[in-house]
């Protein structure tokens, strides 16, 4: 029985054995250079995903995900010029997400912005321990210095935008609380009932938080990740990253 | 009678004939529609790298780089933005193995959350070799990559489709066509 087992257990392997589930949807956590054969083609191909994806938020992610990626090879790239490349190409993916993150102003996007905010203070601390490489020449540390600038202007930015979207979330619970109120015979404890559904819950879509997280959670309540997206800043980051405002 | 008889002759005549046209005119249309069937009356030509590859006149060439002997292409649909196409080609041989890897490679780092890369195996298309590899990507919105990748005239080419999951097989039926046409 167990032999016949094995056999059937090896036959799938085989068939499906063309299948390969990718580690990362990063792809090589360095980061592509400029010198690698594969860089334009790989950003010809990142340009056409962008373009091709419709959602907002999703357009969010993939340009923050985009931005570290730049960020990762800069860290690795040969010589000045390529980091040049892909400081110049690190900051139009950071402008890019700035205008995008200004068109976001539903209540329940706040976590889009607490999980950005984190990616942000990630990528500064990533600019200063460039600043800080002494082997970095000094034209490619006064990209970094002006990267590592408007980093934190963003992050003044997104911190208010945050405070915003935070009000407004609360306005707009404050406003169903009020209405549900106003509805004759409706049970004080409703937590677990229907209007709780009301209140406005995680975007559609983005199912793979625990059932129950109805009411937009901390940064965790949206691992994304299908088996095998072990991508950190998309997939949650790290765990002790929730607290932060 | 003989008047009827003529009608009942020559008035079924007709009545098949406009029936033909009409069924005519309707498979005429619906090729029309068929993206694999729009013009395709552009070429791309490198003079430096000498090969070409026919593509759909409703695309248009959006990047183009050259570097280190590596020529990329990106092009894009002009009508409707639901269909891009990356051309690629590297002034090397490589064996099955080889462009098999380097096109997960491709798709791997480039699409953002490639949820699955799988190895669709070989096709002979125009002669050549043409191993397939397929991605899917994406959270919400599903987004589908194809690449075709094949050695020849000791360079070897990599042509990749992405497009929406509902859009793909269209996508897939211009990038054979390309694949097709590469010279």
């Amino acid at each position: 029985m167990l032999k016949k087992g094995l056999i059937i257990m090896a036959a799938v392997l085989l068939l499906f054995g063309g299948t390969v589930w990718a580690l990362d949807g990063s792809g090589p956590e360095t980061g592509l250079t400029p010198e690698d054969p594969f860089y334009d083609a790989a950003r010809a191909v990142e340009d056409a995903q962008y373009e091709l994806t419709a959602d907002l938020e999703e357009r969010i992610m993939i340009q923050n995900e985009y931005s570290e990626r730049r960020l990762a090879a800069m860290e690795n790239a040969g010589n000045s010029d390529d980091f040049n490349e892909l400081l110049d190409a690190y900051a139009e993916h950071e402008r890019e997400l700035g205008e995008l993150l200004e068109g976001l102003d539903e209540p329940d996007f706040d976590r889009v912005y607490e999980l950005v905010i984190e990616s942000s203070e990630q990528k500064s601390v990533r600019l200063t321990e460039m600043l800080e490489d002494d082997e970095l020449p000094e034209e490619a540390k006064e990209g970094a210095q002006k990267a590592l600038d408007n980093q934190e202007k963003a992050m003044i930015k997104l911190g208010e935008a945050l405070d915003r979207a935070q009000k407004a979330y609360e306005d707009a619970r404050n406003r169903g609380n009020q209405e549900n109120g106003e509805i004759p015979g409706l049970p004080e404890d409703v937590d677990a009932g229907p209007p709780a559904d009301k209140t406005p819950g995680p975007p559609e879509g983005v199912e793979q938080g625990p059932p129950g997280d109805i009411i937009p959670g901390p940064p965790e309540g949206i691992d994304t990740g299908p088996p095998g997206n072990n991508n950190a800043p998309a997939g949650g980051g790290a765990p002790g990253g929730g607290g932060r405002p | 009678m003989i008047k009827l008889n003529f009608l009942k002759r020559y008035g079924s005549l007709s009545l098949l004939s406009i029936i033909l046209i009409a069924f005519g005119l309707i498979i005429t249309s619906c090729a029309g529609n068929d993206p694999a069937q729009d013009d395709w009356g552009q070429r791309y030509t490198s003079g430096m790298y000498e090969f070409s590859f026919e593509y759909p006149q409703e695309m248009e060439i959006k990047t183009e780089k050259v570097r280190d002997s590596v020529v990329t292409i990106h092009l894009e649909q002009t009508s409707r933005k639901d269909m891009q196409l990356v051309f690629y080609m590297v002034p090397e041989v490589l064996n099955q193995e080889e462009l098999a890897s380097e096109a997960q490679l491709l798709l791997n780092s480039s699409l953002y959350r490639a949820w699955s890369i799988t190895e669709k195996g070989t096709e002979e298309i125009n002669g050549h070799q043409v191993t397939l590899i397929e991605a899917l990507a994406g959270e919400k919105e599903i987004i589908k990559a194809g690449t075709a990748a094949f050695s020849s005239g000791g360079r070897s080419f990599f042509i990749t489709v992405i497009a929406p999951e509902e859009n793909y097989e269209p996508a897939m039926d211009n990038l054979y066509r390309v694949v097709e046409s590469v010279d």
